[in-house]
């Protein structure tokens, strides 16, 4: 019995396109530091022309000092730990939470009648509206900033997961069935995994807001942290740290999306690349 | 003895207000390691019946019966390739293949030797860790083909599953299809839209005519394997079908029984 032909072969993986991001990467590192350089000149020329108060323009080169003021003080590292402590707690809660809820209620109609309704209510309200109320119940304590992170980045999750369900094609689930899958490893092979390419891009957008409601949460209820570090710095004028913190945080930013769209590719590798990034 | 049987199958639709007759009491019989085609025109209600037989779809009226069995819901006594393969993406081919073993609690080195004979008998040697995406559209379809024979299944229920492939990938999976089905002894229900892929493949060919959907006539395919789509009796027979679904065009001029 001879075997099916072989002509036919595996889609080639896409490899070109590396050198045409080379490109864009230059000129995109090149266009920041064209931006940074021409603050820094004009910075400095401030210095003696002082057309702004000098106190307030500091060169962005300058702000290395800031770091290794930060670095020996220890509160560099003491700062990142607070916020990210509460960011990731928070994100883990409001996503696990989010995850659950939505993944119920994209599989179970009553499920998404009673709760759909509620969640689609509070939606809309940009959650800083709701930092009083938390700082109410819970007073201005690390829990305080955990539990509004994590209300913040329930709605991305939860909306996400429940569309992942419900995008799932049904015939894979007629396949499913047809193969004799019990309702339990339906759940747990097709639903589950068929809803992750939504279930990740909400997870991604959690962590970016789990990072921006946090800083918004440290400026007015912490003791620590980033946030709290910038609004220290603005009593006393220190610009500088105002500045530093706040790309601290970009850089943050960046890392934690990096590292999300990393694990995104690694789960979503079986997904064709049409509709990938 | 008759593997699969469709005794006076009707189904109905409401589509806004009003009542649609899909299929019309039709019977169905196929026997033991019989390949048979349902053909007919979009709207002629075949691959309703098909998900009739898969246990998709519940009958208005009438009874299906597989392996003497009434079907009463989705089940692993008929293996299904659907029209678009339908495979799980994020399972490679040997996950895939394995589904229904694995859901039917088979031990892991049953399912291996299993999985090793099917991949070899599709000829997907060296692929079976790799994901639908890297592969072929004939590859993908000969996946979903082991898919449906991993369980054994008492027949096979084929949507439509050349349609998506282009021509080339279409005429060898047809005839790899007609080895595959030689090799394993196994009952096959093809639904199909081609009147050359149904004279090609199959020992009888159900034609089917629209509104309400009903069995027009049975036809006995008595020609050796491989068949020649340019024999004089293959054309003929092509003929005789094209009359029965295209009554009223001048074909039947010419070709009057």
């Amino acid at each position: 019995m001879k075997p099916m032909g072989s002509i036919e072969s595996v889609a080639a993986l896409p490899r070109k396109r590396r050198w045409r991001i080379d490109g864009e990467l230059i000129w995109r590192v090149g266009a920041i530091l064209l931006f940074f350089i021409v603050w820094q000149i004009f910075a400095v020329a401030n210095q003696s022309a002082k057309w702004v108060n000098p106190l307030f323009m500091v060169p962005p080169f300058e702000l290395r000092h800031t770091a290794m003021r930060q670095w020996t003080e220890g509160i560099l590292v003491s700062d990142i730990m607070a916020s990210m402590s509460a960011a990731v707690k928070g994100y883990v809660i409001g996503c696990s939470l989010g995850l659950i809820t939505g993944i119920i209620s994209g599989f179970i109609l009553p499920a998404q009648r009673l709760w759909d309704p509620v969640v689609q209510i509070f939606r809309p309200i940009p959650p800083l509206a709701f930092l009083p109320l938390f700082i109410l119940y819970l007073g201005i304590e690390e829990v305080t900033r955990v539990m509004f992170i994590a209300y913040s980045v329930y709605f991305y999750t939860y909306m996400n997961a429940m569309q992942g369900v419900k995008h799932i094609d049904p015939v894979l689930i007629r396949a499913a069935k047809s193969l004799g899958a019990s309702k339990m490893r339906i759940f747990w092979s097709i639903i589950l995994p068929g809803s992750m390419p939504h279930v990740m891009t909400g997870l991604r957008v959690s962590a970016g807001m789990a990072l921006f409601v946090l800083v918004a949460a440290e400026l007015i209820a912490a003791d620590a942290g980033i946030g709290y570090r910038i609004m220290w710095a603005r009593q006393y004028f220190q610009v500088d740290t105002m500045l530093f913190d706040a790309f601290l945080i970009g850089l943050l930013g960046l890392v934690i999306d990096s590292f999300m769209r990393l694990v995104e590719r690694w789960v979503l590798r079986w997904k064709p690349d049409s509709s990938g990034r | 003895m008759a593997s699969l049987e469709c005794r006076a199958v009707s189904l109905d639709y409401h589509l806004s207000g009003e009542d649609f007759r899909a299929l019309d009491r039709v019977d169905v019989t196929i026997a033991d390691r019989e390949l048979v085609s349902l053909l007919g025109p979009s709207g002629c209600g075949k691959s309703s019946l098909l998900s009739i037989i898969a246990g998709f779809v519940r009958p208005t009226s009438g009874i299906v019966t597989v392996g003497g069995r009434q079907v009463t819901g989705p089940g692993r006594d008929r293996g299904v390739v659907f029209q678009e393969h339908a495979l799980f993406p994020w399972m490679t081919v040997r996950e895939n293949i394995e589904f229904g073993p694995k859901s039917a609690g088979m031990p892991k080195a049953q399912r291996n030797s299993k999985i090793a004979e099917l991949v070899e008998l599709v000829g997907l040697q060296g692929f079976e860790n790799a994901y639908p995406k890297q592969l072929s559209g004939g590859m993908r379809q000969r996946v979903a083909v082991s898919r449906a024979l991993a369980n054994d299944p008492a027949v096979m229920l084929l949507d439509e599953p050349f349609s998506a492939l282009d021509e080339q990938s279409r005429q060898r999976f047809q005839q790899e299809f007609i080895r595959i089905w030689k090799a394993t002894n196994q009952t096959v229900l093809l639904v199909t839209h081609s009147i050359d892929e149904s004279i090609l493949m199959s020992d009888r060919v159900v034609v089917m005519a629209t509104r309400p959907g009903r069995v027009r006539e049975t036809i006995t395919v008595d020609l050796p394997r491989p068949r020649d789509e340019t024999s004089p009796e293959f054309i003929v027979l092509k003929r005789r079908i094209s009359k029965l679904i295209y009554e009223k065009q001048d074909l039947s001029a010419e070709v009057q029984p």
